[in-house]
C-alpha cells in the first residue's frame, strides 16, 4: 500500500427542495491508497452515490456542500478547484464509470468518436495516432471485433459490450483513479463477472485507485480491499473487508449482512400430487425479416420445448439471464401474455386452450405477483379498490363489509397495517407495495402463484424480509410457486428444484441442491461461479 | 411485528388522492390560478350574458350609429363627487371636413343605475328584464360605443361569448368524445382494426386543415338557416379535431396495456370492460382534460377567423369573429376603432384556456419529487 | 442501402394517401350542386338575354364533350388524368380562364413565403429554447417563455388587422395589398431594390408568421432540452472532462433537436397555414384571398385543385422531413428496419 492517494474529509451534502433542504450526506470520511479497492456500500437513500458526485464536482444544481467539506486528490484540494480545473481533471487523472450502459453512451455518435472525444479533450493528437489508441483500447477491454465496433453505434451492441466501451473511455487518459458507480448493477450475472475480472485486471495493470460503488455484498466481499458502510448518508462503519464480513460491530452492518439470502426449504412430501404441469411448452414471436419487399420471417422462438411440474406445496425455480425466456414461459403458462403450445394441466384440468372466459373460474386459484413493485399497483385507486377487485370480479364475499373482512385479512397475512386500505400506492415504499402486490394475490385464496423476480428490485434487507413472508405463507396455506429469478441466491433459499433456462430452452434441471453443488453442463457451472464466486 | 426500524425506505404519512394532488400543485402555480380566473370570467358572460349586457345583440339605437364609447365619471361638470354617469353625445358637423362626429355634451348626462329594467330576454327558458346596469330613465347607455347599425358593442359581445363558447364546448366535446373512443378501442383491441383506425387517421390528419374547413364551407347549402348552418359548421370543425386526440390516446393506451397493473387485473379475471373503465381510462383523464383546454382556444380562434370572414357564424347569430367582420372594411374602421373590442375578448378568453391547460399540464404529474 | 430502403417504404406508403386526397379533392368539385355547363349557362343566360330553352342543345353538346354526362368515377379519371398528364386543371367559372392561369405564381409564393418563415421560426424557435433552458428559472427564461407564449395565443389575423390599421392610418405606408410598387412590378430583372421593395410589402407577414411559428417550437426545445440534460450520458459527457460548451452543443442540443426536427414536416402544415391566413386579411395576392373568393363565389375547379395541391405538396413536405430525419438519426433508419 502506497500512499494516499484521495482523502475525502467531512464531506456534507444538502439538497434545497421545494419544500425545504434535505440532507443528503452527513459527515462522511474515507481514504483511498494507490491501487486500493474501495467499495462503498449501502441501500438506497444512503447517499453513496452523491458523495461519489461530490469527488468529482458534479452535483446537481440544487446541491449545497457543507463548509468543513474538504476532498483532497494527490495532495491539491479539491473542493477548492474552479470548474476549468476541475474539468482539466475529469476524464484524465479521474475517471467514473456509471450503472446504466443502456443509456450512458450518446445515441447519436459512434463508439470510435465517442472513445475518441475523451482523449481529445485532453490532448493534442492526430488522426492516425488518436485511431490507433482507441483501437488499442477496445481491444484492452475485450471487446470481441473492435475494429467493427468504432463505426457502429451504442444501439448495435449489448448492455455488457457498452460497458465494456464505457471501461475503454475512463481508462482512455491512464486516470490514477477510478471510480465505479454500481457498474456492474444493471448487467446480468455472468457478464457481471466477467467484467469485474476485467476491472480487477486492468486496475492491477493501471496501478490505479478504484472507489467501488455498490449495493451487493458479494461483489464488495469478492473484489475489494476495504469497506465503507454507509446509510442514511453517514457512515457507520469502515475497515478492511475480511474484517467487516467476520466481525461486524455496527448493527446495520450486521443487519445488512444477515439479510444475504439463507436457508433452504423444508421437503415437500412425497405423496404431494403434481398441481401445475406444463409440457413441451413453445411459444414463437414472428418478425419479418428483410425490407419492405421480402415476405421472409423469422421465427424467433422465445420458449423452445419447456416442461415444469410443481407439486402441491412445492417451489419450484426458472433461473436464466436476460433472453432467457423464463419470463415468458412463466406467463404463458398461467394464460397471461403470449399463447403458447404445449398442453397445460391444472389439479388435473386442461388449461392452455381455454379463452378468458372460460378461464376465470380459475384465475383466483392460479395468480400472479410481478417483479417491479412500482409499475404493478393501480396509482389511481386507493388499496382496498386493488385488493377489493379479484373478490368483486369473482363474486367473492357477498357484502363489503364480508370482503373488507377478508381484505383485513389478507393484509394481515402480509404483516401491513390496516390503515393502509385508504390510502395509495404512491405513499408507500418498494417492499411495502411488494407486500401490498403479495397481499393482492393471496387474498383470493390461491393454491398456485407465479413470481415474476419478486425481490429484484428491492434493497437486500427488504429482500431478506420478503423471502421470510412468502416462506411464512407458504407453509401457513401450503401453496405452490412457480419462482421465476435470476438471483441464485434467492432460489437456493426458496425452491425445492430448479430448472436452468437460456436462450428459451432448458439447460439443466433438478433438485436445488443437487443443481447448485454439482452442476452438469458448462452453462451452468459458469452461472453458479458468477453468483457465488462473483467474479470470473 | 416486523422490524422496520433497519430498513432504507421510509413511507410518508399524507393521504392524498391523485386529483388532490394535481390541485395542490395546481394552486401554487400563479399562471395557472390566473387562467382559471380567466375562464370563469369568460364562462359567465356566456351564460349571464342577457343579464350583464344593458341591451339585446340586434336592438338599434337610430340616433348613434357608430358613436364612440363613453366613459364613465364621477366628477360633476360643476366640480365634486358624484354618483357615475355617462355624457350622451351631440351630433355636431366638423366646420373643415363636413363630417359628422359626435361631441360628449355636458346636458345630456345618463346616471348610471344599477338591475335597471330593459329588454326582455330568456334564461333556462325563463323570461327576465332586469339587466344589471343601464342609464337612468332609458337613456341609452353605450360603454363601447356602436357600430354601423346602432347596435350597442358592449352587448353584442357579450351575446357573443355564449355563441362562440358554446360551439367551442359542443365541437370539443364531440371531438372528445370520438376521440376517445376510437382511440383507447383501437390500442386496446389492437389487430386488424387498430391497422385500419391508424391509417384513417393518418389520412384524416394529412389534410391541411384550413383549406379544407373553407372548402367544405363552400359546400354548404347556402339558404340553410342560421341554426342549421351552426350545427354543420361545428360538425366540419370535429371532422378533423378528433384525429389528434384518437392518436395521442392509442399511443398512451399500448403503452399502459402491457404495464403490470393492467396485466394483474386480467390475472384476478377482470373483464375488457372493467379494465377499460376502470383502468385504462382513468389514467389518461389527465391527458384528455389538458387536450380539452387546449383545443377550446383553438376552436375560438378557428371560428373567430372564418366568422370574421363572413363564412362562419350568421345572422342572427352574433359571435366575436362576425362582429370583426365589420371591421374589414377600412373606411369603417378608422371611422370606428373601437369595432376592434372584440379583439380583447378573444385575446383574453385565448390566453386564460392557454394558461389554465399549461397549469392544468404542470400539475398533472404530482408523482415527480420536487 | 437501409436508407434507400427506408426512403421507398415511406414513398409507397404515402401513394394511397395522395389518391385519397385526389378523391376527397374532386368529391368537392361535384359536391356543389349544378356543374360547370349550369354556371356557363346562368351566366350567357344574364349576357346575352337568350332563355334556357333555346341554349339547351348547346349545353347538352357541351355536357357530352366536357364528359359531364359521364358517371362519376368516370369524371374522376377524366379530371386526373387532365392533371396527371397535361397539366390542366379546369376552367374557372369566375375569371373564364384555366384553373393553373389563374393559381399562376400563386401557389410558389405561398409556398416561398411559408418555407422561408418556416426556416427562420425554427431557428429562432430553438435558439430560444436553447437559451430558455440554460437560464432556467431565471428571467431570461420567464422573458422567452412569454414571448413563445404570446405567439401561440395571439391569432394571427388578429394581430393581421391591428398592422394593417398602423399601416394605412398611423404610419401610411403605401404598402400595402399588393407585392411590389408600381415602378418595381413591371421590371423583370433581379436588383436589390426590387428586392428591398419586396421586403416592405411582405414583412407583416413574415413578422406574423415567424413570431407565431417560434412559438411552440420554443417551448419544445426548451422542454426536450431540460429532459435531456438529465439523461446519463450528459452526465458522462461532464465526467470526460467537457467544458459546459461543448456537453451543452455536441451532446445534448443534438438529441434535443431530434423531436424537433421531427416536428417540422407539420410546422410546415402550419406555416402554410398562417400565411393563408395572413393574406387573406392583409389582402397579398398569394394563395389565401383566392382560396376565399373562390369559396364565397363557389369555383369549385379552383377550390378543388389549391386543395389538392396543397394537401399533396403538405404530404411531400412531411416526407421530405422524414427523410432528413432519417438521415440525421441512425436509430430511426435501424428500427424501421428491422421491425418491418
Amino acid at each position: 500500500m502506497t500512499d494516499t492517494l484521495l482523502s475525502v474529509q467531512n464531506v456534507s451534502v444538502q439538497f434545497k427542495t421545494a419544500t425545504g433542504l434535505r440532507q443528503a450526506v452527513k459527515d462522511v470520511s474515507f481514504d483511498v491508497a494507490k491501487g486500493e479497492t474501495l467499495a462503498v456500500v449501502g441501500e438506497s437513500g444512503s447517499g453513496k452515490s452523491v458523495t461519489a458526485r461530490v469527488i468529482m464536482g458534479m452535483l446537481a444544481p440544487n446541491a449545497r456542500v457543507g463548509e468543513a467539506t474538504k476532498v483532497v486528490f494527490d495532495g491539491d484540494e479539491l473542493t477548492k478547484f474552479s470548474e476549468l480545473q476541475m474539468q482539466d481533471l475529469r476524464g484524465r487523472r479521474i475517471a467514473m464509470i456509471f450503472q446504466e450502459p443502456l443509456t450512458s453512451l450518446n445515441p447519436l455518435y459512434r463508439i470510435g468518436d465517442q472513445v475518441g472525444e475523451i482523449i481529445k479533450a485532453h490532448h493534442k493528437i492526430s488522426k492516425a495516432d488518436l485511431e490507433a489508441r482507441v483501437l488499442r483500447l477496445l481491444e484492452e477491454v475485450r471487446l470481441p471485433d473492435p475494429k467493427a465496433r468504432l463505426r457502429q453505434y451504442p444501439h448495435e451492441l449489448s448492455g455488457g459490450q457498452r460497458q465494456r466501451v464505457m471501461i475503454a473511455m475512463a481508462l482512455a487518459n491512464n486516470p490514477d483513479l477510478l471510480i465505479a458507480d454500481e457498474p456492474t448493477t444493471a448487467l446480468d450475472v455472468t457478464v457481471q463477472a466477467e467484467i469485474l475480472a476485467l476491472l480487477r485486471d486492468l486496475q492491477k495493470s493501471h496501478n490505479m485507485g478504484m472507489v467501488l460503488i455498490t449495493h451487493d455484498l458479494s461483489v464488495v466481499r469478492a473484489v475489494s480491499d476495504n469497506v465503507v458502510v454507509m446509510r442514511h448518508g453517514e457512515v457507520v462503519e469502515r475497515g478492511a473487508t475480511q474484517t467487516i464480513f467476520e466481525t461486524p460491530s455496527h448493527a446495520y452492518t450486521q443487519h445488512l449482512i444477515s439479510s444475504e439470502p439463507k436457508g433452504e426449504p423444508s421437503p415437500v412430501p412425497e405423496a404431494a400430487p403434481p398441481l401445475m404441469v406444463a409440457e413441451n411448452a413453445r411459444v414463437e414471436f414472428t418478425l419479418k425479416q428483410g425490407g419492405m419487399f421480402s415476405r421472409a420471417t423469422t421465427q424467433l422462438v422465445a420458449v423452445n420445448d419447456v416442461s415444469v411440474t410443481v407439486r402441491k406445496g412445492e417451489t419450484v425455480g426458472i433461473v436464466g439471464e436476460s433472453g432467457s425466456g423464463k419470463t415468458t414461459f412463466g406467463m404463458s403458462v398461467i394464460g397471461l401474455g403470449q399463447k403458447q403450445n404445449g398442453p397445460v394441466t391444472f389439479d388435473g384440468d386442461r388449461i392452455e386452450h381455454l379463452d378468458r372466459q372460460a378461464l376465470r373460474p380459475y384465475r383466483p386459484r392460479i395468480q400472479v405477483v410481478f417483479q417491479d413493485p412500482f409499475s404493478s399497483l393501480n396509482p389511481r385507486m386507493i388499496i382496498r379498490q386493488i385488493l377489493e377487485e379479484g373478490l368483486i370480479v369473482n363474486g367473492i364475499g357477498a357484502t363489503a363489509s364480508e370482503r373488507l373482512a377478508l381484505i383485513k385479512q389478507a393484509l394481515d397475512d402480509v404483516q401491513m397495517p390496516h390503515d393502509a386500505l385508504d390510502r395509495f400506492p404512491h405513499e408507500f415504499s418498494g417492499g411495502q407495495r411488494q407486500r401490498l402486490a403479495i397481499a393482492r394475490a393471496i387474498v383470493l385464496k390461491p393454491e398456485f402463484i407465479l413470481l415474476d423476480e419478486p425481490t429484484s428490485a428491492l434493497d437486500l434487507s427488504i429482500q431478506a424480509q420478503i423471502i421470510e413472508l412468502l416462506r411464512d405463507l407458504r407453509d401457513r396455506f401450503n401453496l405452490s410457486y412457480l419462482f421465476i429469478s435470476h438471483d441464485l441466491k434467492v432460489v437456493r433459499a426458496l425452491c425445492h428444484r430448479v430448472i436452468v433456462m437460456k436462450s428459451g430452452s432448458v439447460v439443466e434441471e433438478g433438485p436445488t441442491h443437487e443443481v447448485l453443488e454439482t452442476p452438469q453442463t458448462d452453462y451452468t457451472r459458469r452461472l453458479v461461479r458468477a453468483a457465488f464466486d462473483v467474479v470470473a | 411485528m416486523v422490524d422496520v426500524t433497519m430498513n432504507a425506505e421510509a413511507a410518508n404519512h399524507v393521504s392524498l388522492s391523485y386529483w388532490q394532488l394535481v390541485r395542490k400543485r395546481f394552486r401554487a402555480n400563479r399562471y395557472g390560478m390566473a387562467g382559471m380566473i380567466g375562464c370563469l370570467i369568460v364562462l359567465s358572460c356566456a351564460l349571464f350574458s342577457g343579464f350583464l349586457a344593458p341591451y339585446g345583440a340586434q336592438s338599434k339605437d337610430k340616433a348613434a350609429l357608430y358613436s364612440p364609447p363613453q366613459t364613465i365619471s364621477i366628477i360633476a361638470p360643476e366640480g365634486g363627487l358624484t354618483w357615475p354617469f355617462v355624457r350622451g353625445f351631440d351630433e355636431e358637423m366638423d366646420p373643415v371636413t363636413y363630417e359628422f362626429t359626435f361631441v360628449p355634451s355636458d346636458e345630456k348626462i345618463a346616471p348610471l343605475r344599477l338591475f335597471v329594467q330593459g329588454e326582455p330576454y330568456t334564461m333556462l327558458g325563463i323570461e327576465f328584464t332586469t339587466h344589471l346596469f343601464g342609464g337612468q330613465d332609458g337613456a341609452k347607455v353605450h360603454l363601447l360605443g356602436t357600430d354601423g347599425l346602432g347596435r350597442d358593442v358592449l352587448s353584442r359581445m357579450l351575446h357573443g361569448t355564449k355563441v362562440t363558447i358554446l360551439m367551442a364546448v359542443m365541437v370539443m366535446a364531440a371531438a372528445c368524445v370520438i376521440g376517445t373512443m376510437v382511440g383507447v378501442s383501437s390500442g386496446y383491441f389492437g389487430g386488424t382494426y387498430d391497422l385500419i383506425v391508424q391509417r384513417g387517421v393518418e389520412f384524416v390528419k394529412s389534410f391541411p386543415d384550413l383549406p379544407l374547413y373553407l372548402a367544405l364551407v363552400a359546400v354548404l347549402p347556402r339558404r340553410a338557416d342560421a341554426a342549421a348552418i351552426f350545427v354543420m359548421f361545428a360538425a366540419i370543425l370535429v371532422l378533423l379535431r378528433w384525429a389528434d386526440l384518437a392518436r395521442e390516446l392509442r399511443g398512451k393506451v399500448v403503452a399502459i396495456k402491457s404495464v403490470d397493473f393492467v396485466n394483474a387485473a386480467v390475472a384476478v379475471g377482470a373483464s375488457d370492460g372493467r379494465i377499460i373503465r376502470r383502468h385504462i381510462i382513468p389514467n389518461m383523464s389527465s391527458h384528455i382534460l389538458v387536450w380539452a383546454t387546449y383545443t377550446l382556444p383553438e376552436i375560438i380562434l378557428l371560428e373567430s377567423f372564418l366568422s370574421f370572414l363572413g363564412v362562419g357564424v350568421q345572422l342572427p347569430m352574433v359571435s366575436w369573429g362576425s362582429m370583426l367582420n365589420q371591421a374589414r372594411d377600412i373606411q369603417a374602421l378608422t371611422a370606428a376603432p373601437w369595432l376592434l373590442a372584440p379583439v380583447g375578448m378573444i385575446v383574453i378568453s385565448v390566453l386564460a384556456f392557454n394558461a389554465l391547460g399549461d397549469g392544468l399540464r404542470d400539475a398533472m404529474d404530482p408523482y415527480s419529487n420536487d | 442501402m437501409a436508407l434507400l430502403l427506408y426512403l421507398l417504404k415511406r414513398i409507397l406508403v404515402s401513394i394511397p394517401l395522395l389518391i385519397g386526397i385526389s378523391i376527397v379533392s374532386f368529391a368537392l368539385v361535384i359536391a356543389v350542386p349544378g356543374d360547370f355547363v349550369d354556371s356557363w349557362l346562368s351566366q350567357t343566360v344574364a349576357q346575352t338575354g337568350l332563355t334556357h330553352a333555346e341554349l339547351q342543345d348547346q349545353a347538352d353538346a357541351m355536357r357530352i364533350k366536357l364528359g359531364l354526362d359521364k358517371s362519376l368515377a368516370h369524371q374522376y379519371f377524366i379530371w386526373l388524368k387532365g392533371i396527371v398528364f397535361s397539366g390542366d386543371f379546369g376552367q374557372s367559372f369566375v375569371y373564364s380562364k384555366p384553373v393553373t392561369e389563374v393559381i399562376g405564381l400563386r401557389l410558389p409564393r405561398t409556398l416561398g413565403l411559408a418555407l422561408v418563415t418556416l426556416i427562420v421560426g425554427q431557428l429562432i424557435g430553438v435558439m430560444l429554447g436553447i437559451y430558455a433552458a440554460t437560464h432556467q428559472y431565471k428571467l431570461g427564461d420567464t422573458l422567452a417563455t412569454l414571448v413563445a407564449f404570446f405567439g401561440i395565443v395571439i391569432p394571427k389575423f388578429v394581430m393581421s388587422l391591428v398592422i394593417l390599421y398602423l399601416m394605412a392610418y398611423v404610419w401610411n405606408s403605401s404598402y400595402i395589398g399588393s407585392l411590389y410598387s408600381p415602378e418595381f412590378i413591371l421590371q423583370e430583372h433581379f436588383s436589390f431594390a426590387k428586392m428591398w421593395d419586396f421586403f416592405l410589402h411582405v414583412w407583416p407577414i413574415l413578422f406574423i408568421s415567424i413570431w407565431a411559428g417560434q412559438a411552440y417550437t420554443t417551448r419544445m426545445m426548451r422542454g426536450n432540452l431540460l429532459d435531456v440534460m438529465n439523461a446519463q450520458y450528459i452526465e458522462t459527457a461532464r465526467a470526460k472532462g467537457l467544458s459546459r460548451g461543448k456537453v451543452l452543443f455536441r451532446h445534448a442540443v443534438p438529441n434535443a433537436l431530434h423531436p424537433v426536427i421531427m416536428n417540422m414536416g407539420g410546422r410546415f402544415d402550419y406555416m402554410v397555414k398562417g400565411e393563408i391566413e395572413i393574406a387573406i386579411v392583409m389582402g397579398i395576392p398569394t394563395l389565401g384571398p383566392l382560396i376565399l373568393s373562390s369559396v364565397t363565389e363557389r369555383d369549385m375547379y379552383v377550390l378543388s385543385a389549391i386543395f389538392l395541391l396543397i394537401s399533396g405538396l403538405l404530404v411531400v413536405g412531411n416526407l421530405l422531413a422524414d427523410f432528413a430525419l432519417a438521415l440525421l438519426d441512425p436509430r430511426v433508419r435501424r428500427a424501421e428496419f428491422s421491425k418491418g
